[in-house]
């Protein structure tokens, strides 16, 4: 039989019984479905963090210090320096050098304070976005050098209780003083407020004047474009052993992508264990299949009697029930990816960030799919194949 | 040389526990190309065991099988299929016509697990099948579903079924077995129609009375053959 006529040998006995297929496929569709929603979700989030962490500079390297000895404060030890920043500077290779004040690029912590109260908030330099502002005003140009900042809600309800309060008061960051110019709405970056973090905004000049008055824990250093990066950093390692002999323990090179990283991979191994979880469904449906088939098998076998004695080979028999299979979880998974797709665009929009469906989960999804046919399909099938023409005839 | 199957020395048994059952002794027997074989016998004689070893549903034990003189006693599965396929064609008591599909594509299956003719398109299979439906005189019953017939009816498209390959020779197991008498002599005209015209028959009966078409008769009596009328020993 050729391959197009076991096809719609396969079709016409999957029409004569629509609706118990249907209720099988539904299974397949619940199960596919499920698992497309949550990778788009996981891939959404996964991307989000990635296009925050790329904001930050890729020529971006850190410099830190591990103690031999780690019970030492490195306070005491004072490892960094104002002076070694400068020294650092004068590279050829280096475009600028200064103390770190985020943690691996993506957040900067700072503690602020207004009287007897204080708070938490992490800052993002102002880059001529436009703030959802709820109270105040927004920057304006030339205000680069003033100490001014548009604080979060969270933050100025914490320090002000009510919010609005805020603007024109002067609060402490870091034994300076900042005016409140604006307060802006904590709902305004998704990733910051599913992460339970939302942004302050300071100018780039402020955050940077900041972080020379704490004390350093590392450094950050820019490279030049095309400059090595390990080369570079055997001549930091230098400067730094040179202006501190008298430490003990060792400068590091961090990856200034670690975090961002080990943020995806945890976000990558949440989304596939949920997947997982929800695979499980699948694999129910799978079971399913593997029931209809049977009952099928033994539904039909005279009609697998009656092949067998016009010319049917076992091959063919064992084929038309595998196919018959593969085109039910085959068409519950297209059926299944759609409903995804569907439902991930519903998702996203009560999600702060977009989901996101990348080609390989599409591929993946209907490879499984046709998996499950095949793996839950080939024993009712190699069942019927091995089934004997006179017995099936004269049951 | 000459005949168109040839049993010899066949023997076959059944085991029903630690009991082994002899149903088949020493059938030797040879039918020619153009014969109406009738096989009668009570149930339980062994006659519809005879004419499914004959068709390679079934095996046999010891004994060898020649068809047109070769000897086709080992094949495998695979071949017994194609065998079936090509030289064969099945008339069952029961019609046993495939629920879901139509009568046109009934007719058709034949052809589809033929290595020559399900490479023609499938209109070339369906002026094929539509032929053959005329002969039997059900044309215009090719869409229907084998529900929507009648017995004699659906009797019909399996004749045209089992002629569709155009087989040397053609099984029936009681082909009128569920038909009245009417109907059931109409089937056995068409029957003896494709008969005259070349086809060899090979009928199973309990009704004595369907002897009259038959060139040669055997009555089976607990696994042994009796030769009633024409000569089929080789």
């Amino acid at each position: 039989m050729t391959f197009s006529n076991l096809l719609k040998t396969a079709l016409y006995s999957i029409r004569a019984r629509k609706l118990r297929v249907f209720l099988t496929m539904f299974g397949i569709i619940i199960g596919i479905s499920s698992v497309v929603v949550i990778l788009s979700v996981g891939d959404g989030l996964s991307q989000e963090v990635k296009g925050i962490a790329t904001e930050t500079s890729s020529n971006k390297y850190t410099v830190s210090f591990e103690s031999d000895n780690p019970q030492m404060n490195q306070e005491i030890l004072n490892v960094f320096t104002q002076n070694d920043i400068q020294e650092i500077e004068q590279l050829n290779e280096i475009e600028k050098a200064n103390a770190t004040t985020s943690i691996g690029g993506l957040f900067n912590f700072f503690s602020v304070s207004y009287f007897d109260k204080s708070t938490g908030i992490s800052v993002k330099s102002y880059k001529n976005e436009t703030l959802d502002i709820i109270y105040g005003r927004d920057f304006c140009d030339n205000e680069e050098t003033a100490n001014r900042i548009v604080l979060d809600e969270e933050a100025a309800t914490d320090l002000f209780t009510e919010p609005a309060l805020a603007v024109g008061r002067a609060i402490l960051i870091n034994n300076q003083n900042y005016e409140v110019i604006g307060v802006c709405s904590s709902k305004g970056n998704a990733t910051a407020s599913l992460l339970g973090l939302t942004y302050s905004y300071l100018s780039e000049q402020n955050i940077e004047n900041m972080s020379q008055i704490d004390e350093i824990y590392s450094v950050d250093y820019y490279l030049m474009a095309n400059a090595d990066s390990e080369a570079v950093f055997e001549k930091v390692e230098d400067i730094l052993k040179n202006n501190h002999p008298e430490v003990q323990g060792s400068y590091q090179l961090e990856d200034p992508q670690a975090i961002t990283k080990s943020f995806q991979q945890i976000i990558g191994g949440l989304t596939a264990f949920v997947a997982c979880v929800s695979g499980i469904s699948l694999f129910v449906g799978g079971v399913g299949v593997m029931n209809i088939m049977y009952v099928s098998v033994s539904e039909r076998k005279r009609e697998i009697g009656i092949r067998r004695a016009i010319g049917a080979t076992s091959k063919t028999i064992l084929l038309q029930f595998m196919i018959e299979a593969i085109i039910i979880t085959g068409m519950g998974g297209l059926l299944g990816i759609f409903n995804g797709f569907v439902l991930s665009k519903i998702v996203g929009a009560f999600l702060p960030f977009p989901t996101v469906i990348t080609p390989i989960n599409f591929i993946g999804a209907s490879v499984i799919s046709i998996l499950v046919g095949l793996i839950f399909g080939i024993v009712p099938a190699i069942n019927a194949s091995k089934m004997d023409p006179i017995k099936a005839i004269y049951q | 040389m000459g005949h168109l199957i040839e049993l010899q020395d066949i023997q076959k048994y059944y085991s029903i526990g630690k009991e082994k059952l002899h149903v088949l002794k020493a059938v030797n027997i040879s039918i020619d190309q153009g014969d109406f074989l009738t096989i009668v016998g009570k149930s339980g004689s062994g006659k519809t065991t005879l004419m499914n070893s004959l068709s390679f549903l079934d095996h046999f034990d010891e004994g060898a099988y020649l068809f047109k003189g070769e000897d086709v006693t080992g094949l495998t599965e695979n071949e017994k299929s194609q065998f079936r396929n090509e030289y064969m064609g099945f008339i069952f008591q029961q019609y046993h016509l495939i629920d879901s599909l139509t009568i046109r594509q009934n007719v058709e299956l034949p052809l589809l697990y033929n290595k020559v003719y399900d490479k023609l398109s499938q209109k070339e299979r369906f002026e094929r099948v539509d032929h053959y439906l005329e002969l039997v005189g059900i044309q215009d019953k090719k869409d229907r579903k084998p529900a929507e017939l009648s017995g004699g009816q659906q009797q019909r498209a399996a004749i045209a079924r089992a002629l569709i390959n155009d087989p040397y020779v053609i099984f029936a197991d009681e082909p009128t077995g569920a038909l009245d008498s009417h109907t059931g002599a109409q089937i056995m005209e068409i029957l003896s129609r494709f008969n005259q015209e070349g086809k060899t028959i090979i009928l199973v009966t309990h009704d004595a009375d369907l002897t009259r078409y038959a060139s040669k008769v055997i009555e089976i009596i607990d696994g042994v053959v009796h030769v009633k009328k024409g000569g089929v020993h080789a």
